[in-house]
């Protein structure tokens, strides 16, 4: 009987340290698919990153483009759209008349990424006196 | 029942499953690290790649001319400004960046900048490019001095040499066979001259101006021509034509115009040949008419689709609306229309054309001068309106409007007032308001120029002034009949004025030309 018993409690010693094992193991697989998706989630922040830098150099490609073309000739209208290796940019039309006040909107894009500029010209010439500069989510003053 | 090997069988398991749960969790957890690292170092990379863009956009402010094309790294100088340093830039964690210039043209440079580093872990060179264009146009236009100017250029239509005979104001035809240019407009190197009568247009490639030419001589417009003005590649023109008074030429390639030459699209005013103004606010055409007791005097045109002219809106007025200059409002935001008019109790009217399908122009909007003098000419320009009038009895010819506070102008402060001596038919200002040009029916005065601060200082505002009847200089132009001064544009573009007078077209250039463009 003492026997038995002897070999019954180590069995279940050995069940344990299985099981125990086991439980460790669901434990270590969470931790690795966390893991695992944390860098998935780097690469794709990574792609979004430079994403987000070629749009912006695409949309500043743009606004200087269109502050170029509204100095060269007080007519330009803007309602352009430029084509690059990896996105594009738009230049919306530019909203006032004349000289004086005029509004205009950039977009640039890539892959998934839009950056958006409003400018305010309180002045085109003699020289571009810029009112306001700002990037912005949704465009405000001209219809997209 | 022996169970002493099952012990040691699930001991190897479990031992071997914890091996197995152990070793994969370090992969993962070792691959996740080498994500997390890779991820960073790109990044790092896009962040200085970008840093190095604005480091060239900063140097553009301060001195596009002193941006030299090439390869250059960067660095931030002793006096706390970013210059060129070297070919390359390397920072302390390894990450070497550049930028590569190269120029477009006079006024416009391509930069590209790249960041290279090396993967840690493949040791394999990973780099990061951005590129932009960057221009001049912070440059200031650099306007001359044109208190001394001189006639550089001149056409005279053959009929000049018939001389004597009068001239008549802008609010007429007359002229026997004079082509009495009425308006002008330019796109690149032609200018559109505008005319009564004969051809009712005359091109010139304006290309070299001390050497400009007519072109496209067979063309005809079909009608008297009173203005013209261009949006893109349609230039909108109002003649005096019983069924298109209102029409629109594609300026693609004017050169090849000939006598075959159509507008693409027309409009017809209700009666005839009433069309006399126009002025142009994004896809809004405003064309100004004569009056009439039952139809409206100002209209508004949809011209988005540059083959079509679409009515959109119309209002009454009181007298002929002679002249229409657009401006924006700064502190009411909208599109206003300031218009010459010929009505006896507004001689200046303000239409508000924000909104092309409801044009408004209440009544009373506008400016009632003293005696009854029409308006015939206006600028409007920043916080300021100018106005051309007929000449009359105790009436000044000039007036300056303050239009800061609001639109339409009122006093306090007062118009301020200069008398010119005779009719202002056109007038012209440089864009910032420092000067105005005036073509006028002033005897030995028919070209005056106006230097607007002194005009607001309380000042005798003329600065310059020439005589187109008693030329001694050039001797070509000696007992030439050149009339009166009709129509007038500033260029700023080249910094220069054209006039049209009865029977010449004129260039005048500043005598010392303001320095452009880097040296």
């Amino acid at each position: 009987m003492k026997r038995l018993a002897v070999v019954h409690n180590t069995a279940r010693r050995g069940y344990v340290f299985l099981i125990s094992v086991l439980f460790i193991g669901v434990i270590a697989a969470g931790v690795a698919a966390v893991l695992a998706l944390m860098g998935t989630s780097m690469v794709r922040s990574t792609i979004t990153v430079e994403d987000a830098a070629v749009a912006i150099a695409y949309a500043r490609t743009c606004e200087e483009r269109a502050l170029r073309s509204l100095r060269a000739d007080l007519d330009y209208a803007g309602n352009q759209t430029f084509l690059f290796a990896d996105g594009i940019c738009r230049i919306l039309a530019i909203s006032g008349t004349g000289n004086d006040n005029r509004n205009l909107c950039i977009e640039g894009r890539s892959g998934d990424a839009v950056r958006r500029l409003e400018i305010a010209v309180a002045e085109v010439l003699p020289a571009v006196r810029v009112r306001k500069w700002r990037e912005v989510g949704t465009f405000t003053v001209c219809v997209p | 029942m022996n169970r002493s090997g099952f012990l040691l069988f699930e001991a190897l398991l479990g031992i071997a499953l914890l091996t197995v749960f152990i070793g994969a969790t370090t992969m993962v957890l070792l691959r996740g690290q080498e994500s997390t690292v890779k991820s960073g170092d790109y990044n790092r990379a896009v962040a200085l790649t970008e840093q190095v863009l604005a480091a060239v956009r900063a140097m553009r402010d301060e001195d596009f001319c002193a941006i030299d094309p090439g390869t250059h790294g960067l660095r931030i100088g002793s006096d706390g400004r970013w210059e060129f340093d070297g070919i390359e830039t390397v920072s302390m964690d390894g990450f070497t960046t550049n930028v590569f210039i190269v120029s477009v043209d006079s006024e416009t440079i391509s930069a590209t900048a790249t960041t290279v580093w090396q993967d840690p872990a493949t040791g394999r060179e990973k780099s990061v490019s951005l590129t932009e264009e960057l221009s001049d146009w912070r440059r200031s236009l650099a306007i001359a001095d044109w208190s001394d100017f001189y006639l550089e250029s001149w056409y005279v239509d053959d009929s000049a040499q018939h001389s004597g005979g009068s001239s008549s104001s802008s609010a007429g035809t007359g002229g026997g066979d004079y082509p009495l240019f009425n308006d002008i407009a330019i796109r690149g190197n032609t200018l559109f001259a505008v005319r009564s009568g004969g051809k009712g247009m005359y091109l010139f490639d304006i290309t070299d101006t001390d050497n400009f030419v007519r072109i496209a001589n067979n063309f005809t417009l079909n009608g008297h021509g009173h203005e013209a003005a261009r949006r893109g590649l349609r230039l909108y023109v109002v003649r005096e034509h019983k069924d298109e008074e209102v029409a629109a030429y594609d300026i693609t390639d004017p050169a090849t115009w000939d006598q075959t030459t159509n507008p693409v699209a027309i409009y017809d005013l209700p009666k005839n040949s009433r069309a006399r103004s126009l002025a142009i606010v994004s896809d809004t055409l405003i064309v100004g008419a004569t009056q009439d007791d039952s139809e409206t005097e100002l209209y508004a045109f949809n011209i988005s689709n540059p083959d079509a002219i679409t009515f959109w809106s119309s209002v009454h007025s009181d007298g002929d609306l002679l002249d229409i200059d657009m401006n924006s409002h700064s502190i009411l935001p909208g599109d206003y229309a300031y218009i010459a008019s010929t009505g006896d109790v507004s001689e200046l009217r303000v239409a508000d054309v924000t909104v092309g399908s409801d044009i408004r122009m209440p009544a009373g909007s506008g400016y009632n001068l003293v005696g009854n003098s029409d308006g015939y000419a206006i600028e409007a320009f920043g916080t300021s309106a100018l106005l051309g009038r007929a000449s009359g009895a105790a009436t000044e010819e000039l007036v300056l409007f303050d239009v800061s506070q609001r639109p339409q102008p009122y006093s306090p402060p007062s118009p301020l007032f200069h008398e010119v001596g005779d009719n202002v038919n056109d007038l012209a200002v440089s864009p910032g308001g420092k000067y105005a040009f005036l073509a006028t029916d002033k005897n030995e005065k028919e070209f005056v120029i106006i230097d607007i601060d002194r005009f607001r200082r309380g000042q005798n505002p003329e600065v310059g002034s020439f005589d187109l009847t008693n030329i001694d200089d050039p001797d070509e132009l000696e007992d030439v009949f050149l009339g009166d001064g009709r129509t007038v544009h500033y260029d700023i573009v080249r910094d220069r004025v054209f006039l049209g007078t009865d029977t010449a077209f004129l260039i005048f250039a500043p005598t010392n030309e303001a320095p452009r463009g880097c040296p």
